[in-house]
């Protein structure tokens, strides 16, 4: 009976102490680290004034730290991108939907960014469901669920704050955000290109630029 | 206690939970929909010389009756936000341009002002515990394009991220709870809207007559 009491109370306090999870999970930039010579993961490709710098986030430390979630184990590959116009009269439209991971040797690209998303979305939210349906029942064990909603919708908010924006860029003008794509397996490197378009927008020409990538887990 | 030494009104009680089991599955499986109007005021925007142009604002059927659903513990909670987003973004667009009309459609706004703006929710994203003092966090992710007067070339885009928070509270506080987290998400959103609007090179460009095709010739 003692037992079953420090059991019920154990559970009832880590049901009010909180996860582990925090309200907002930290902002990455990179632009902080621009112009300083910074590790072979960041490669940059330049064309017509406009420069993209593409970094990997393959490494579950820094997965953890910026998503709560150790991507590259649920098979999501997050990809930082950064995109500024340096041309000095050309506005550059920039969309996710254009930008396009291949595998090496693949002909079809992977699965896009909101697949990705729902993907980890569909995962966080999978674990809250059983917890929901086996542990929901009594006030204790819904503190205990509670934490497991909270970590899951966090996750996927988390995700779609920091997902790039598709948006113009005018000259002088920078932006930076993520964008996601499901990976060929879990937790398996792979190697590939990304491809980047841009539109002017004055005569509707495209600018692409192919970035190759070597993502490899660790 | 030996399972077989039930008394008949032992049995009888375990005969009516039984019975009552499965209805008290099927009505946890299919929870209650709860609709929500959501009467936000419009933001107050700080004062700003207006752009002198005239913007055909399109606020088509996806955005005049955008809804969101929220699933928590079975149940679904529907937010009707098409109402509140007109009214941002007319009050938005109205405090920054000189002269705004609105149309259903771009098809239908074309040629009726030097430019056409489209919003458009892109995303909505929100996080939450079941506590009554979790926080409750919400994202919206809203896209403005800028196309030219004949609905032909984009002109300019911008996605802005607009965040609001606050706590979950009880049954008898998270509707009234819910309205102040979307009030201060549809205030962050009037304030980064005017900012971005104001800021664009492309929008300060809008009657200037820069934005008009080359071929364009202006009637004597």
């Amino acid at each position: 009976m003692k037992t079953q009491s420090f059991v019920l109370v154990s559970l009832a306090l880590a049901g009010l102490v909180g996860c582990g999870t925090p309200d907002r999970l930290p902002e990455y930039s990179s632009a902080a680290r621009a112009g300083s010579p910074v590790g072979s993961a960041v490669k940059t490709v330049e064309g017509e004034g406009v420069l993209v710098s593409l970094e990997p986030f393959a490494d579950k430390a820094r997965c953890e730290t910026y998503f709560a979630l150790n991507a590259p184990a649920a098979g999501i590959a997050i990809l930082h991108l950064r995109v500024e116009n340096r041309s000095p009269d050309t506005t550059w439209l920039l969309r996710k939907a254009h930008c396009k991971l291949s595998l090496s040797g693949a002909d079809s690209p992977l699965g896009d960014a909101s697949t990705s998303r729902s993907t980890a979305s569909g995962e966080a939210l999978a674990i809250t469901g059983a917890a929901l349906m086996g542990l929901g029942s009594t006030p204790i064990l819904i503190g205990l669920g509670s934490h497991q909603v909270k970590h899951a919708t966090t996750v996927q908010r988390n995700f779609t704050e920091k997902e790039l924006p598709d948006k113009t860029l005018s000259p002088g003008q920078a932006t930076e955000g993520f964008v996601y794509y499901q990976m060929p397996k879990k937790n398996v490197p792979f190697h590939g290109t990304l491809q980047v378009s841009l539109v002017n927008t004055r005569n509707e020409h495209n600018n692409t630029l192919q970035i190759p990538i070597d993502y490899e887990p660790q | 206690m030996n399972p077989n030494n039930h008394t008949p009104r032992f049995g009888l009680v375990l005969t009516v939970a039984r019975l009552l089991l499965v209805p008290a599955l099927a009505a946890l499986a299919s929870g209650c929909a709860h609709t929500m109007n959501v009467n936000v005021k419009p933001a107050t925007l700080a004062p700003c010389a207006k752009l002198p142009a005239r913007v055909a604002l399109v606020l088509n059927k996806d955005f005049t009756e955008y809804t969101h659903t929220m699933h928590m513990m079975g149940d679904s909670f529907v937010s009707r936000l098409g109402p509140p987003l007109q009214d941002y973004a007319k009050n938005v667009t109205q405090h920054v341009f000189t002269e705004v009309s609105v149309h259903p459609t771009a098809a239908e706004a074309a040629g009726k002002a030097d430019a056409i703006l489209i919003p458009k929710v892109t995303k909505f994203d929100e996080s939450y515990g079941l506590w009554a003092a979790s926080k409750h966090q919400t994202v919206m992710i809203m896209e403005w394009n800028l196309k030219d007067r004949d609905n032909q070339k984009d002109l300019w885009l911008d996605s802005i991220d607009a965040r609001g928070e606050g706590k979950m509270g009880n049954a008898f506080t998270f509707k009234s709870n819910h309205l102040k987290v979307l009030q201060s998400l549809f205030d962050d959103l009037s304030a980064k809207t005017q900012k971005a609007l104001l800021e664009s090179p492309e929008i300060r460009q809008i009657g200037s007559g820069a934005t008009r095709p080359p071929d364009a010739r202006v009637l004597p």
